[in-house]
């Protein structure tokens, strides 16, 4: 060990943090219950939330035997809880506050650790059924973003004016009035049927259906997208083949499933590694291309998370893409909504959003971000980005 | 609690929460400031360490061994944070360790060394921080840093080395 080493270990061992005093000890313990006191009734709220929650499905199905379908109130941001079908679509249990006393946005968490944000007073959301392998959502007016948790076992669909879309893990957003009805990707792939025509949406791509044609229109609802799809679609799966079961679409998939979770993880790493390569080197292109495809093929794994928010930066610090950043971000958060690096993830997203000139989008995120942080540690960031 | 108490109080174990709170507070920030350095959020870390001792204390079979069994809990939820602080550090989260010389009673030219032993240290797997730490400032044996840390013996002695190697060249190139 060096002279120096030596000297540095004598002086660290030396130092203390804590004074050796009776009367800091005690400030120190009567500090501590009180934090204990503030955890435990953070801990009781949001059990109460859920409890809420349980007790309103319970008192509407207690009601929908006599014939009256209440709409539920709920709080502006709900968590909803896993409870038995409703059979009749168009029955089911009502999401949100309704009517102009609902001045913003509306975040409401799914059991699956999917969510949605309503974004104005006119959503009219219902819950038809929530099952371990699927949740069913009819939204009938207004608009909507749904930020849904990655899970191939179960499939989240949302109905809205003759239009059916599936999702397994993704972020998109559906708006629906009287004459139009439209589906927009952020990230991720979703599946939009009509009738007997079905359309695949990738990241950047839209759909919108226009009312006035009709159901039985010849005229398909006309798609809009940015960058075309780098592999062509899967055919849409027969309901049975869904569930436990999985029937890859092509080959390199069937390899990522064949591969065991050490494989998963070391794969990832070298990934991971590459990136740091390729950024020090001042190819930051390829970086992002690792890091989507760590996104991309692994969007279950842990570490997606991560590697989302870092694709996230690279885009917005080293190629100057604020937009594809925002999505970036958008789904490290959405990937793990009450993750360590969630509150970053959605504050960089808002900053993003503010950059590209989104200021709408950036104000929706702002509130999405007050109602999940309540005194965050970007708080004050997210506040000087979004004001006006 | 007054002074009296506090003199009664330490001349046995701790038989209640607070007495262990009194008693090992103090031992448990020192394992925080050294795994994790002067910087960092030790008022926080000794929360989390007594909260975790809280919520098992009615459990606890031993009470004599309570303040090893604090030790354990205080070195692995060091582990936890100097692992969040390396992700958080590499997505630029987190700054690189700088000692507080105002709160740390070092001198510029301590100050300095220990700026120097804790960057290093920050660059390290929080493993091999961890085993260092424990080995060579706070004088544990292999086998204790063992059971600390939940690892193998022979996986200590793989992060002792490594960190080890990494030290010296830091101190040596100076």
């Amino acid at each position: 060990m060096t002279p120096e080493l030596e000297r540095t270990l004598l002086k660290a061992r030396t130092i203390s943090a804590v004074e050796d005093d009776s009367s800091a000890s005690r400030r120190a313990l009567q500090r501590f219950h009180q934090v204990r006191v503030v955890r435990r009734r953070r801990r009781r709220l949001l059990g109460t939330m859920a409890a809420t929650g349980v007790a309103g499905l319970v008192a509407f199905l207690v009601v929908r035997g006599t014939g009256n379908a209440p709409t539920i109130s709920q709080p502006q941001t709900a968590v909803v809880t896993a409870a038995e079908s409703v059979r009749d679509p168009g029955q089911g249990e009502a999401l949100g506050q309704k009517g102009p006393a609902s001045a913003s946005p509306q975040l409401i968490h799914f059991p699956d650790g999917s969510s949605a944000t309503l974004l104005t007073s006119r959503t009219e959301l219902r819950m038809e059924s929530v099952s371990d392998s699927a949740l069913e959502l009819t939204m009938a007016s207004g608009e909507a973003r749904f930020d849904v948790a990655p899970n191939p076992d179960r499939l989240f669909r949302v109905r809205s004016a003759g239009l059916r879309i599936e999702v397994i893990g993704t972020s998109f957003t559906v708006r629906t009035d009287r004459h139009q009805t439209s589906v927009s990707v952020h990230e991720g792939r979703v599946a939009v049927h009509q009738a007997d025509r079905h359309n695949i949406l990738t990241e950047g791509m839209s759909l919108k259906l226009d009312h006035a044609l009709g159901p039985e229109a010849k005229t398909p609802p006309s798609v809009e997208s940015a960058p075309p799809p780098t592999a062509p679609p899967p055919p849409a799966e027969p309901r049975r083949a869904r569930g436990r079961r999985r029937r890859p679409a092509h080959k390199a998939e069937a390899r990522r499933d064949a591969l065991s979770p050490e494989a998963k993880l070391a794969e990832i790493r070298r990934l991971l590694a590459a990136a740091d390569v390729d950024r020090f080197r001042g190819e930051p292109e390829e970086a992002v291309r690792k890091l989507t495809q760590i996104v991309a093929q692994f969007a279950t794994h842990p570490q997606a998370v991560p590697a989302a928010f870092m694709l996230g930066r690279v885009l917005r610090r080293e190629l100057d893409a604020p937009r594809r950043a925002a999505e970036a971000f958008a789904q490290a958060y959405s990937l793990a909504p009450s993750g360590t690096l969630a509150d970053d993830a959605l504050a960089n997203e808002i900053e993003c959003w503010v950059e590209v000139g989104d200021q709408q989008q950036a104000r929706a995120r702002a509130r999405v971000y007050s109602q999940r942080f309540p005194g965050g540690r970007n708080q004050d960031r997210v506040r000087r980005a979004t004001r006006p | 609690m007054n002074a009296q108490d506090d003199a009664a109080s330490s001349a046995r174990e701790p038989r209640t929460f607070d007495e262990c709170f009194l008693r090992y507070h103090r031992m448990v920030a020192t394992v925080g400031c050294r795994i994790l350095g002067y910087n960092a959020d030790i008022d926080d870390f000794v929360q989390d360490v007594f909260l975790e001792v809280h919520r098992s204390f009615a459990s606890l079979s031993k009470p004599e061994a309570v303040g090893g069994w604090i030790r354990v809990i205080a070195v692995r939820v060091a582990m936890r944070r100097a692992r969040r602080h390396r992700v958080r550090m590499a997505l630029g989260l987190d700054k690189i360790f700088e000692t507080d010389t105002v709160s740390v009673d070092a001198s510029q030219e301590d100050a300095a060394l220990l700026d120097r032993l804790y960057r290093t240290l920050d660059k390290m797997p929080a493993q091999s921080r961890v085993c260092w730490v424990l080995r060579h400032l706070e004088g544990e044996k292999i086998d204790d840093i063992a059971m600390l840390t939940n690892l193998s013996r022979s996986t200590v002695k793989r992060h002792l080395t490594k960190a080890t190697v990494i030290l010296q060249q830091v101190f040596d190139d100076s």
